[in-house]
């Protein structure tokens, strides 16, 4: 009997083959999306201290002066935390943690068991000793909470654990790096789970701090304290205390809830983040059952013979879950392929973006075979109501199919076609947005030549003059441009109009290039206005021209000369345009000192390969810098694009996904449509023959069938495009001020989306119909 | 009314090719009934059809009304269609997701009739048919006399000049067959002209003039 459902079943599918290769295509691609979100979905899960029994007491404090308005907060110092923690600190407070939101740099000895060590450029955070226990960080050893750092304790990522201790235990192990220009070792408490990727900022290595390590609230940028409330307080109480020990400062605070404090993803994004990732599941699943209301109709006979011939509900139930369950499973085999290609294709291709994003295949293949599970559930229960049904109704099977599901079918397509025109809308959204932060990231015309091109960090390598002359000496560089980039504190004096200006903007430092020559700028096709040209061999600085500005804006001449951060004085000899690839006004406003001839070791080779040399050089590139420093956990060689250009890379996937999304949704949709009206028009044959002959022309035919559309893309309209306009507004929402209406207008999301889903509905229904307009109704009518 | 001469029609495949009507020639006068009669696969079916400008002929004259129509094509030939031509076939051809009276206005529909007009001549053919009563009942709720019944009344709620017939009485029993034979009897003898295919001497009766098809030929016209 099982042999004879799955002949039946395979016969079947073959029989209608259009229909079988798209449910199972369309199913495949939800599955792989859906198993895809799932991995974003573990980077962005809630924080761990959301889950602590005390995360309802936490808070975040922010500085406000109420003449500034919102919008404006001001970073703590020692002077506010000398008032907020007078007297044993505030009465409603039980633990209090300046968030640091400056992470100190430099390299990281890792010293193995067997006396070797590794080295790793990282960043790390500053904290209190119980800041990673009270965030409610988990061991990746143990399971269980962090401990309480003792003196001289660090705490690791797993990943960053797993790149440079591999399979050895890292616990205990000692850690030696600089420290506020002082070499220290440090012992490696324990590892600490990934934190979710909002929540990380990049930070790998966790270090404690004393208050006899002499804490300096000055050098480090702390935006927001965090507070933990003592049981019974209010945030009220806390706001009225925090706002009368700051009034000397003529400051008042902002309280926000921790889980409110915009340092993680909120819940609504996250929400729609699953429900994107959700929805293309859903029109493909909303697509299938469609097609399969419609076979089962079109087998109403089959079904009712069986009937007579003695099939009982079981047995019908039974022949119609072989038949899904054949589906689902060609659908979750195909959909573990696609996601094997797809993770090959991503591991080689964007190797740079998910290392630098952490991104794990977190479990991929076990969602997918969940969301195989989880849809042969869904089947199994649509076919059981509608076996039961159909048994006790007492009537037969066809008049029941006849009778039922047309509206229901409706409803659905239309489902569909709002999930495909949002998604649409969405991703025109979303384009403005990218095209929009383009113009802020000032991203290069030719960014084709700059993905072809190579960054060397020499820092951390021993022996950094043998590496310069490996680099200037490569046969397969075309060009080899050096530099070194850091800060240089600017002068502070207030009478001062531009440091007035650099102070409104909080800007302490201003960034400092060191360059032997202007190829840099050559590189960027950054322009130079000279003042003068410089005599050969002289030393001289380029103000930026952001930076020349402050002056025009303070109506101060441009200075002659300008200080360095190596405490020269140099003439100023012009200006330059904007970096590409850098958005932040930080960037762009700085100096650049050019010493031609000087001796100098610089951080940073940029490496133009000759003509399809990329490759070859890269590898050459990490060879020489693998011998010259073994120790090293990566050769910190890359792309230069690619590293130059993270957030561009943001961009990029952003502009990618969407697109890929509002693609695959749209294909399903439109193949859905495709195989409705294939079906329809199987099914009606008989009457377009009789509508003929009684009179119909080939526009009636085409109105017959396309009128349901034309109703459906109305409708999907009337509902999508309140949806549309929202997304839109969350989209201007997401560039934070930089962007508007104007940059992301709803309307053209808006009437884009239905322009492609007029054109996709058009497509695919004239070709469709268009055999059944030329139909001979003949051949048909003789038939009967 | 009908004019029609050497007529041809010939199905090919890529094997075969199959003379369904080999140089036909009569003509039908206004207000005449004819029965075409003949075995199986004689080409009574295909006459029909040309004759009902559903399909056209390989080769030949036909004037409809005295327009040549032999060689237009799909629209024109609907568009002469309307409201001159209705069908009546043997399994009635109504259509399964419409009641009574929406299977029985279909013509006007594609004629361009106003909703009350529309109406209005439906419910007095279905008068007429006597299936008032039956009006908002779908096809599968009726009986086969029944469904002939509405076939019929849907074929002449246009008023049209000429009903072809094609075995109408072929899935009927004796009583509802007679029935139907009666009305086209009745149409008849108020000017409409009919052609109809029949295999049944009794249904043939009810003509004034009996053609015989053979192998695609006339053979035999016998008035009676």
């Amino acid at each position: 009997m099982f042999l004879h459902y799955i002949t039946i079943a395979l016969r079947n599918l073959a029989k209608y083959k259009a229909q079988t290769v798209i449910s199972v295509v369309s199913l495949a691609m939800g599955m792989t999306v859906l198993a895809v979100i799932q991995c974003l979905m573990f980077l962005i899960r809630k924080p761990a201290v959301y889950s602590e029994p005390y995360a309802d007491r936490c808070y975040t404090i922010w500085l406000k002066n109420e003449k500034d308005g919102i919008g404006k907060t001001y970073n703590f110092t020692s002077t506010h935390a000398d008032l907020l923690s007078d007297g044993g600190g505030m009465s409603c407070v039980e633990r209090l943690f300046p968030k640091n939101g400056s992470f100190e740099s430099g390299y990281v000895n890792f010293l193995l068991d067997d006396g070797s060590y590794r080295r790793k450029p990282l960043d790390y955070e500053l904290v209190k000793n119980d800041y990673p226990n009270y965030r409610g960080l988990r061991s990746a050893i143990t399971g269980r909470k962090v401990p309480v750092l003792h003196k001289n304790e660090v705490l690791l990522s797993q990943s960053m654990a797993r790149k440079v201790f591999a399979d050895r235990n890292p616990i205990g192990a000692t850690l030696s790096f600089q420290f506020r220009n002082e070499e220290r070792d440090y012992v490696l408490a324990d590892v600490f789970e990934d934190v979710p990727l909002t929540e990380s900022e990049d930070h790998h290595l966790l270090l404690s701090f004393y208050d006899d390590d002499n804490f300096d609230w000055n050098a480090a940028w702390i935006p927001y304290v965090e507070v933990m409330l003592k049981e019974g307080c209010t945030p009220e109480q806390l706001k009225a205390e925090a706002d009368a020990r700051l009034e000397p400062c003529g400051l008042t605070v902002e309280v926000k809830s921790l889980k409110g404090s915009g340092n993680s993803i909120s819940d609504v994004t996250r929400g729609i983040i699953w429900l994107a990732g959700s929805l293309i599941l859903l029109s493909a699943l909303i697509s299938f059952l469609r097609m399969q209301v419609q076979l089962i109709r079109m087998r109403g006979r089959e079904f009712a013979l069986r009937r007579v011939n003695g099939a009982s509900a079981s047995k019908l139930f039974l022949m119609l879950f072989v038949e899904y369950a054949i589906t689902v499973l060609l659908c979750t085999l195909l959909s573990l392929v696609m996601t094997k290609l797809l993770i090959g294709f991503a591991d080689s291709r964007l190797a740079g973006f998910l290392s630098e994003y952490n991104w794990k295949w977190n479990g991929i293949y076990r969602t997918i075979l969940t969301i195989g599970a989880a849809m042969l559930a869904i089947c199994t229960v649509i076919i059981a109501i509608w076996v039961k049904t159909t048994v006790r109704s007492g009537y037969t099977l066809m008049d029941n199919i006849r009778d039922s599901g047309g509206l229901m079918r409706k409803i659905m397509l239309a489902i569909q076609t709002v999930i495909s025109m949002v998604f649409i809308s969405g991703t025109l959204s979303l384009l403005q947005f990218v095209a929009g932060e383009s113009k802020l990231y000032n991203i290069p015309d030719n960014e084709r030549f700059y993905k072809q091109c190579i960054l060397v960090q020499s820092y951390m390598i021993n022996d950094r003059a043998a590496l310069h002359r490996e680099l200037q000496n490569s046969r397969l560089a075309q060009q080899v441009i050096p530099y070194s980039e850091d800060f240089k504190k600017r002068h502070n004096d207030l009478d001062d109009p531009v440091g007035k200006l650099l102070d409104d903007m909080r800007m302490q430092y201003i960034r400092n290039y060191h360059l032997p020559d202007t190829s840099l700028f050559g590189f960027y096709g950054m322009h130079i206005g000279w003042k003068r040209m410089p005599e050969p061999g002289e030393s001289y600085v380029l103000l930026s021209e952001g930076y020349s500005d402050l002056y025009t804006q303070s109506g101060e001449p441009i200075p002659d000369m300008s200080s360095t951060s190596d405490g020269r004085m140099l003439p100023v000899l012009g200006t330059y345009t904007a970096k590409p690839y850098s958005r932040l006004v930080s960037e762009r406003i700085g100096i650049a000192v050019i010493t031609p001839g000087e001796d100098r070791i610089y951080d940073y080779y940029i490496m133009v390969p000759k003509k399809g040399q990329y490759q070859a050089l890269l590898s050459n590139v990490q060879e020489v810098v693998s011998n010259l420093s073994p120790e090293l956990v990566d050769p910190n060689v890359f792309n230069f694009r690619d590293k130059i250009g993270v957030e561009v890379i943001m961009l990029d996937a952003m502009r990618g996904g969407s697109l890929i999304l509002s693609g695959i949704c749209l294909i399903i949709c439109a193949m859905s449509l495709y195989s409705t009206l294939l079906m329809s028009i199987r099914a009606r044959r008989k009457e377009v023959a009789i509508r003929k002959v009684n009179g119909a022309r080939k526009s009636d035919v085409a109105m017959m069938f396309g009128r349901l559309y034309i109703t459906l893309a109305v409708v999907s309209i009337l509902i999508s495009a309140p949806i549309a306009i929202l997304f839109n507004n969350a989209v201007i929402q997401m560039s934070e001020g930089d962007l508007t209406a104007s940059d992301i207008s709803p309307w053209l999301s808006v009437a884009g989306g239905i322009i492609f889903m007029l054109i996709v509905i058009t497509l695919t229904v004239w070709s469709s119909i268009k055999g059944i307009m030329k139909l001979n109704p003949v051949e048909y009518i003789e038939t009967e | 009314m009908i004019e029609v001469n050497n007529l041809q029609k010939i199905f090919r495949t890529e094997e075969v090719e199959t003379w369904a009507l080999n140089d036909v020639s009569f003509t039908v006068a206004d207000g005449e009934f004819v029965a075409i009669m003949g075995p199986s696969g004689c080409g009574k079916s295909t006459l029909l059809n040309i004759l009902g400008l559903l399909d056209n002929p390989t080769k030949g004259s036909y004037k409809l009304q005295g327009v040549e129509v032999a060689t237009l094509d799909e629209n024109h030939r609907t568009d002469l269609r309307k409201g001159v031509i209705g069908f009546v076939f043997q399994s009635f051809n109504l259509i399964d997701e419409l009641n009574v009276r929406e299977n029985i206005e279909l013509p006007l529909l594609y004629m361009g009739v106003p909703a009350k007009e529309r109406r209005r001549r439906a419910e007095e053919v279905m008068e007429r048919m006597n299936i008032s009563h039956r009006e908002k009942h779908f096809p599968n709720q009726l009986s086969g006399g029944q469904q002939q019944r509405v076939a019929i009344a849907r074929a002449v709620i246009a008023g049209p000049k000429l009903i072809l017939a094609d075995e109408p009485t072929g899935n009927l029993d004796s009583v509802n067959g007679q029935e139907v034979m009666n009305l086209l009897k009745e149409l008849n003898q108020q000017g409409t002209t009919v052609v109809m295919v029949t295999h049944s001497r009794h249904d043939a009766s009810y003509a004034s003039r009996i053609i015989n098809l053979f192998d695609g030929s006339i053979v035999k016209e016998l008035p009676l």
